[in-house]
């Protein structure tokens, strides 16, 4: 028996080359920066980028990946949605290292630990979006938690401190939950891998009610990382507490993999129970959306505020998973897709309207920007209408594309629902554009003038107008990337 | 269904009275001689000293509580491996490489970055290092005779 | 060659974006920037002719996939440009004018204080205009259609700080918009019947077996109410004399050369449908006859010098849409593309004088300019005699041809009415050229001739002016007109009619009695213009206020429209509507302010929140199973 189980799998390291490629160039940073202390961070920021860049051309190689379906044991998928899962996932990792170099060098916080954290953090999202194994789906998830923990708290700011503490005990409390909804799976079907899982499921040879029960706790540990209502209630602390370039890698980042996980275990594991879970997908969906969108007016600080609107904006990710299949898969990863270039840029502009640290992230510092920096004002503006999915930004097109999605299903309940709560959502995203342009400037401080994180913030902000202009150009990528191959 | 679990009960009940029993006859047969040193908690020479409630605490001792339970794990992982140390193969010895190389990493950092510094730490090139307001006295290790 | 035919659409483009950021640190080089890369693009264009010229004359046709613009299930549209004979002569005048306009703008612009931005919006004005007509499918050509609307309106009201131009702007943006709606339901019309649309998949003959005629006959009306928005025809024509209110080069470009031309384009360009329809085809003979007519009585009495020339432009479209009634469509072309010559010759001379005069466009406060201003004086004489059809210069061969082909046509009535307009264009043009440069000196300060930044463009289109009329000499086998062929057909001349010569001579004769009677009337001394308007005042006021067709609109349309507004500003909407939203704003005011005392900040509640979702999932989960 034991000589059985010893037989060690052919190894196949290409598919993971992203992660191996992300690990490596983080330990270099790592050890670089403790070796010299004195070392440049524009250096660890060079590397690091080289490193993002590196695995995403190993990504892109993986394309037309010709091998098996899963390699590593069944560990690790090969199909497109990994590729361009992967692909978006470092294009948010760059963005949040140039947005952390420039914020930590300017508040006077600068730690060397910044760069590798979120290298650590970016090959566990690589990772999940990957993982055909609910082993490793566990692993992926606390390689990147741990890391966005410890990036939550890295500022000495009480906030952050406390911030990072209520998302490490309940993130450890989700995990727990996440963990047990492996071991029913287990319990269930005599295997943790997606593909197995799926074949005894349709075959009936499982316990249903484990597997529901599976279903229903890896739902739980998902709905706490994605920040689906009711498990969103660390969201805006922690979206408030870190430091803006973490909450902009955290939010998009995080979203865009747990999200990558939940569909390809909900769309090969769990596909023949569809019609099950379903109605607990869709109650989450109108929920999160409706409570995301409400409960977002009453605040009175940007990020709290952006951190409701991301809570809706899953909520909306959800509704495209309703629509199982080609066309939900396709609608969620454009949307994901516009998720991450608008909270990216939204966060951006806040980071530099802050100017130093996070003394400006009341509303009401807001008020007049147009007059201190029409440029800021008018890039927010543009991230905000593609947040309240208004023509001619990727929002807009994102939402279509979920609402058609969704329809299509034969879910037009949730689409009305989905809907009303855009037009509550667009009521809070257009009161910011009201104070940015229509009132006067209430302190007479001064936005953050560097001119290249302004390069950076425009960067998502043509790419949402792209997108928003001519989506052909990414939809028939992520067409052909939205066929799970198991 | 029950009588599956037969032989655990029976080996819990076995852990038991051996536990009780050897207590039991310890305390019938030694001689009964205690001294200070010898009822201090630990043997050890260091005595726990109670400090006063509310007083500051070196947070390093949670530091290094915390890297000895990763290098404790560390072993536990390296246990079952020397096990089956024949059958792994060079399969096994790569694998168990790279795990310890990666343990090795981390430790290195640690290292550099003084986390087993016991004394405090050379002020480090970060501007704003925590507040270190920590009482000399704190700091110092009460000996026992 | 054809790899790069997008750059031409593109270079505006970038000049536009570079002009409204930067604009204002570029100073004068805004203008240079503008005016130079129109030149490239017009050489890039020549380019792309020469390519095409090079090819037998039936594959003409190239399309250039940019790639794919919009895809919603069976809903695909590219982004594809179209290269053909009709497309490339759009895009040749509009680089070709375009940048001679462009470079006279640097010195009419010249201290204005938003320099940059003007030559931003014209700069994005040729960008949507080449869009437009370089466009391979319908949805394309309306964002293009829809953009140099928009660019219009911001030009018009270029000077927003005049309330004048201000609602002249707003004007003529209202009054297209009612064309454009009526051809957004025509482009959505044709995607619904004709299932694409795809310019060469739709505009094909065979596509008439598709659906009876009577649907292409509602196409083509509702492509043609377009058409009549942006080309000013009767009876959307209202707004173009208010458009004279923006900056001379505006006019010269957009309300004489390029976009009020679209219309005509997009006849020309859909005229498969027209001839399936062939009761559409009357439609546009129709209006553009009137309007032809309407428009050159409407000329006689204007004292403003460029509304003379806006009534002037209204009345050689409309000699243009009476061409593709008549299925000479090249003719049409033709026209336009001469007119846009001397058109624009027209008004940047007449900008000349506005300069000269310090802004005055008054005929009445001028008068023996050419003393002052004898280089544009002469400029504009030679526009003035092209308009009036005095050959050899291009003018003439445009509508001689266009009366020959109505004289063949049959409608015997409709060359003599033609006829008629051409008597009354040359009237209006001499009038215009003998009340501004002779007779006595009316100015109230001293005129002065332009710098050379400015008369050099003058010169540039006065040679094509003069010499256009080479590329089309005959109906039947001019360059042009062989051209264009490939495209829009052969023209099949009606039998019968008057020999060639003998139209010749008739038309060159009209023109001929509109000068005389032009030069007796204005020029000679011997009428005094003023006691004779003074006798005729009736008459006069009629024609100077377009026959009251404004006067009557606005008291029986806009003014009750605007009455209407009123109520529903006040009682509904402010009452009605207004309460609704507050109510559900404040209604949601509430819910928030409940829903964010869950989040207290305590980790406990959060956990709390957490594990009370876990239970309501396990009881479904329970409801499930049982």
């Amino acid at each position: 028996m034991l000589a059985q189980f010893l037989i060690h799998p052919p190894i196949q390291l290409g598919p993971i080359g992203p992660e191996l490629v992300l690990t490596g160039t983080a330990i270099v940073v790592l050890l670089g920066a403790a070796f010299n202390p004195r070392i440049g961070h524009s250096t660890l920021l060079l590397v690091s980028l080289l490193g993002l860049a590196g695995a995403a051309l190993v990504s892109i190689g993986l394309w037309d990946w010709g091998g098996e379906l899963t390699v590593l044991a069944g560990m690790v998928a090969t199909d497109r949605f990994a590729v361009v899962a992967r692909l978006i996932l470092l294009g948010i990792a760059a963005m949040g290292l140039v947005y952390g170099y420039h914020y930590f060098r300017r508040s006077g916080e600068a730690r060397a630990e910044f760069y590798p954290l979120v290298l650590f953090a970016t090959a566990g999202m690589t990772l999940i979006a990957a993982a055909a194994d609910l082993i490793l789906v566990f692993l992926a998830l606390e390689i990147l938690s741990l890391s966005l923990y410890v990036l939550t708290g890295i500022s000495a700011r009480l906030s952050s401190v406390e911030g990072s503490m209520k998302y490490f005990l309940l993130g450890a409390f989700s995990s727990a939950f996440f963990l047990y909804g492996v071991a029913m799976a287990y319990g269930a079907t005599g295997s943790t891998r997606l593909s197995a899982i799926a074949h005894a499921l349709a075959g009936q040879t499982g316990s249903l009610g484990l597997a529901l029960a599976a279903v229903a706790f890896l739902g739980i540990g998902f709905g706490f990382k994605v920040a689906a209502v009711p498990f969103h209630m660390w969201t805006p602390d922690v979206y408030q507490g870190a430091p803006t370039p973490v909450t902009a890698f955290m939010a998009a980042g995080t979203k865009v993999a747990a999200f990558a996980a939940l569909i390809r275990v909900l769309e090969t594991s769990f596909q023949p129970l569809t019609l099950d879970w379903t109605p607990l997908v869709w109650t989450i969906a109108a929920v999160t959306v409706v409570a995301g969108s409400l409960i977002a007016i009453a605040q009175t600080d940007i990020k709290r505020m952006l951190a409701y609107s991301s809570i809706a904006h899953a909520g909306f990710v959800l509704i495209a998973l309703t629509a199982a299949g080609q066309d939900g898969i396709s609608a969620a990863l454009f949307y994901l897709l516009a998720y991450a270039l608008m909270v990216l840029g939204a966060f951006g502009v806040v980071m530099l309207v802050s100017a130093r640290g996070e003394g400006r992230t009341s509303l009401a510092s807001y008020a007049g920007l147009y007059r201190r920096s029409r440029l800021l004002a008018g890039l927010l503006t543009l991230f905000l209408l593609s947040l309240a999915g208004i023509p001619p930004t990727a929002g807009f097109i994102a939402k279509v594309n979920v609402f058609r999605a969704a329809v299509a299903a034969g879910h037009w309940p949730l689409v009305l629902v989905g809907v009303l709560a855009s037009v509550v959502a667009a009521f809070f995203y257009i009161r910011v554009m009201v104070l940015m342009y229509m009132q006067e400037p209430q302190d007479d401080a001064e936005p953050d003038r560097s001119p290249w994180p302004r390069v950076a913030v425009a960067v998502p902000a043509v790419l949402t107008l792209l997108f928003g202009v001519f989506p052909g150009i990414v939809l028939g990528v992520l067409d052909k990337a939205a066929i799970l191959r198991w | 269904m029950l009588s599956e679990y037969l032989p655990i009960a029976v080996l819990a009940t076995l852990a038991v009275l051996f536990g009780v029993a050897s207590l039991g006859v310890s305390a019938l047969l030694r001689p009964n001689r205690p001294t200070r040193a010898k009822l201090a908690p630990y043997e050890c020479g260091i005595e726990p000293a109670r400090l006063p409630a509310g007083e500051r605490f070196p947070v390093k001792f949670y530091v290094v509580a915390m890297l000895f339970i990763i290098f404790d794990i560390e072993t536990i992982f390296l246990f079952p491996w020397a096990v089956g140390f024949r059958q792994l193969g060079l399969f096994g010895l790569a694998e168990m490489a790279v795990f310890i190389a990666l343990v090795f990493v981390a430790y290195v950092y640690v290292w550099k970055s003084g986390g087993l510094d016991w004394r405090e730490p050379a002020p480090r090139r970060a501007a704003a290092a925590p507040p270190t307001a920590l009482e000399p006295e704190a700091r110092e290790v009460v000996r026992a005779g | 060659m054809l790899r790069s035919v997008w750059l031409v659409p593109a270079l505006p483009l970038a000049g536009a974006a570079i002009n409204l950021f930067a604009g204002k640190r570029l100073g004068r080089w805004a203008g240079i920037l503008a005016s130079g890369l129109m030149v490239v693009a017009f050489a890039l264009a020549l380019g792309v002719l020469a390519y095409l010229l090079r090819l037998p004359g039936n594959e003409r046709l190239v399309v250039r996939h940019l790639g794919d613009w919009i895809s919603v299930g069976s809903f695909r549209v590219a982004a594809d440009l179209r290269v053909d004979p009709l497309s490339v002569t759009m895009m040749l005048v509009v680089t070709g004018v375009g940048a001679v306009i462009h470079v006279y703008s640097i010195g009419y612009m010249d201290g204005d204080p938003r320099y940059g931005r003007f030559f931003s919006y014209m700069n994005l004005f040729c960008f949507f205009m080449l869009t437009l007509v370089l466009a391979q499918n319908f949805l394309l050509l309306y964002l293009g259609w829809e953009g140099v609307g928009l660019c219009s309106y911001l030009l018009i009201g270029f000077w927003f700080e005049r309330p004048l131009a201000a609602s002249a702007a707003k004007k003529a943006f209202v009054v297209t918009r009612i064309g454009d709606t009526f051809m957004l339901v025509g482009i959505a019309l044709v995607f619904l019947r004709l299932g694409s649309l795809d310019f060469s998949a739709v505009l094909r003959p065979s596509i008439e077996s598709v659906q009876p005629s009577g649907v292409f006959t509602v196409i083509a009306l509702l492509l043609f109410a377009g058409a009549v928005g942006k080309s000013a025809q009767v009876p959307l024509h209202t707004w173009l004399p208010d458009a004279m209110e923006g900056p001379t080069p505006v006019s010269a470009l957009i309300h004489a050369a390029t976009m009020v031309t679209a219309g005509v384009y997009l006849v020309a360009r859909t005229h498969v449908f027209f001839e399936i329809s062939g009761v559409a085809l009357t439609v546009v003979l129709v209006i553009g006859l009137v309007t032809a007519v309407y428009a050159a009585t409407c000329a006689l009495g204007q004292d403003d010098l460029k509304r003379v020339l806006a009534y002037s432009t209204i009345s050689q479209l409309g000699y243009m849409f009476f061409a593709l009634g008549l299925k000479a469509y090249a003719a049409a072309l033709f026209l336009l593309v001469t007119h846009a010559f001397y058109k624009a010759l027209l008004f940047l001379s007449a900008g000349s004088v506005m300069h000269g005069l310090g802004g005055e466009t008054d005929l009445k406060r001028m008068g023996a300019l050419r003393r002052a201003m004898p280089f544009t004086a002469a400029m504009f004489g030679v526009g003035a005699l092209a308009i009036a059809g005095v050959p050899p210069l291009s003018g003439y061969f445009a509508k001689d041809q266009i009366l020959e082909v109505a004289n063949r046509s049959g409608y015997l009535i409709a060359w003599l009415v033609a006829l008629a307009g051409a008597f009354l264009s040359a009237l209006y043009i001499s009038r215009l050229m003998f009340l501004a440069f002779f007779g006595q000196d009316r100015t109230e300060r001293a005129a002065h001739e332009s710098p050379p930044v400015m008369t050099v463009p003058l010169a540039l289109l006065a040679v094509g002016a003069v010499f256009g009329g080479v590329l089309g000499l005959s109906v039947t086998s001019g360059r042009l007109q062989g051209f264009l062929a490939p495209v829009l057909g052969e023209l099949t001349e009606g039998a019968g009619g008057l020999p060639t010569a003998v139209l010749s001579v008739i038309s060159v004769l009209a023109a001929l009695a509109g000068i005389a009677v032009g030069w007796l009337v204005y020029g000679s001394g011997k009428v005094d213009w003023v006691a004779l308007r003074v006798r005729f005042a009736g008459v006069h006021e009629f024609l100077a206020h377009g026959w009251y067709v404004d006067d009557v609109y606005s008291t029986s349309l806009v003014a009750p429209g605007k009455a209407g507004a009123a109520f529903l500003a006040s009682a509904v909407d402010q009452r009605v509507i207004d309460g609704c939203v507050n109510g559900v704003g404040q209604l949601f005011q509430w819910a928030a302010s409940r829903g964010r005392r869950l989040q207290t900040g305590l980790v406990r509640n959060y956990g709390l929140a957490f594990l009370v979702g876990v239970v309501l999932i396990f009881v479904y989960v329970g409801v499930r199973l049982s």
